[in-house]
């Protein structure tokens, strides 16, 4: 075990790269389709070497800690409490509408070492009456203030989620 | 929080340096009339690089290295940390570059357990 403080006050992890610097180059890295070309994008932008591989060991580190906590908080919302744990209820938070509408939608996408893979999108909007003067004063809706969760998933996980 | 012989001390060296590169990128302009701006900018963004490094490393060490008066207790096994010295490490910034960092680092006996500093 070893531990510097210094460190640790200046949230520098065991990487040689501040976890600024990280964010920038992992951008670079989900934007561009392939690793070396990122890299080197990164590299003319801030005239700092970075290899292809310390790259893609970066996106790879940090994309896999995004999906555990995603993992993490989804589980947390499915899973029933152990026998003797004191059950404390979610809070719930007001709609932001009366009616809310959830859309459910999939792509495919092309994934660096995977190949095409299915992404399945669920979004969440508040749903708006609008009242259409043009055509009779017919009543048509507008969704508002989405928020989305997408994922790489089966259709068992998608349903955890 | 840094002491006031330290911040004139370190005033002087950043002065020093900025001195040395004034110095270097006027000789180098001399020679160069013709130069572009990007040419110019060229030779300016490494020494700004360097300069900032410098200043970095002071702040980053005006709290001190790290070290710590009682010692620190190792959260594997609750044994004492021993103190090893202020090894160094280079840490880089997208925007600064890199930086030397100098600060206190401490190891574990009983875990023996990742003998060299990240870095």
């Amino acid at each position: 075990m070893v531990f510097s403080p210094l460190d640790e006050r200046l949230k520098l992890g065991n990487h040689h790269w501040t976890p600024e610097t990280i964010e920038r180059a992992t951008r670079q890295a989900v934007e561009i389709p392939s690793h070396r070309r990122a890299a080197q994008n990164y590299e003319a932008l801030t005239q700092l070497a970075l290899s292809k591989s310390s790259l893609e060991r970066l996106t790879h580190e940090w994309g896999g800690r995004l999906v555990a906590q995603q993992a993490a908080e989804a589980e947390a919302t499915v899973k029933l409490p152990e026998r003797g744990e004191v059950s404390v209820p979610r809070e719930v938070h007001e709609p932001d509408s009366d009616t809310m509408a959830v859309s459910l939608d999939g792509t495919t996408i092309n994934l660096v070492g995977e190949g095409w893979r299915e992404v399945r999108v669920a979004t969440i909007s508040a749903v708006e009456e609008v009242v259409q003067l043009e055509r009779d004063e017919e009543q048509a809706v507008r969704l508002t203030r989405h928020s989305y969760r997408a994922g790489v998933w089966e259709v068992k996980e998608c349903a955890q989620q | 929080m840094g002491t006031s012989l330290q911040r004139e001390r370190d005033e002087t060296i950043l002065i020093a340096e900025l001195r040395r590169i004034h110095e270097e990128l006027y000789e180098w302009r001399e020679a160069h009339p013709d130069a572009s701006f990007d040419e110019i900018a060229a030779q300016v963004t490494p020494r700004r690089r360097e300069l900032i490094g410098l200043l970095l490393e002071q702040l980053t060490k005006q709290h001190g290295s790290g070290m710590v008066v009682e010692g620190r207790v190792c959260e594997r096994c609750g044994q004492p940390m021993s103190y090893r010295g202020e090894p160094k490490r280079e840490v880089q910034h997208y925007l600064e570059g890199e930086t030397q960092l100098e600060r206190a680092y401490y190891y574990c006996d009983r875990c023996e357990s990742g003998l060299f500093p990240p870095g």
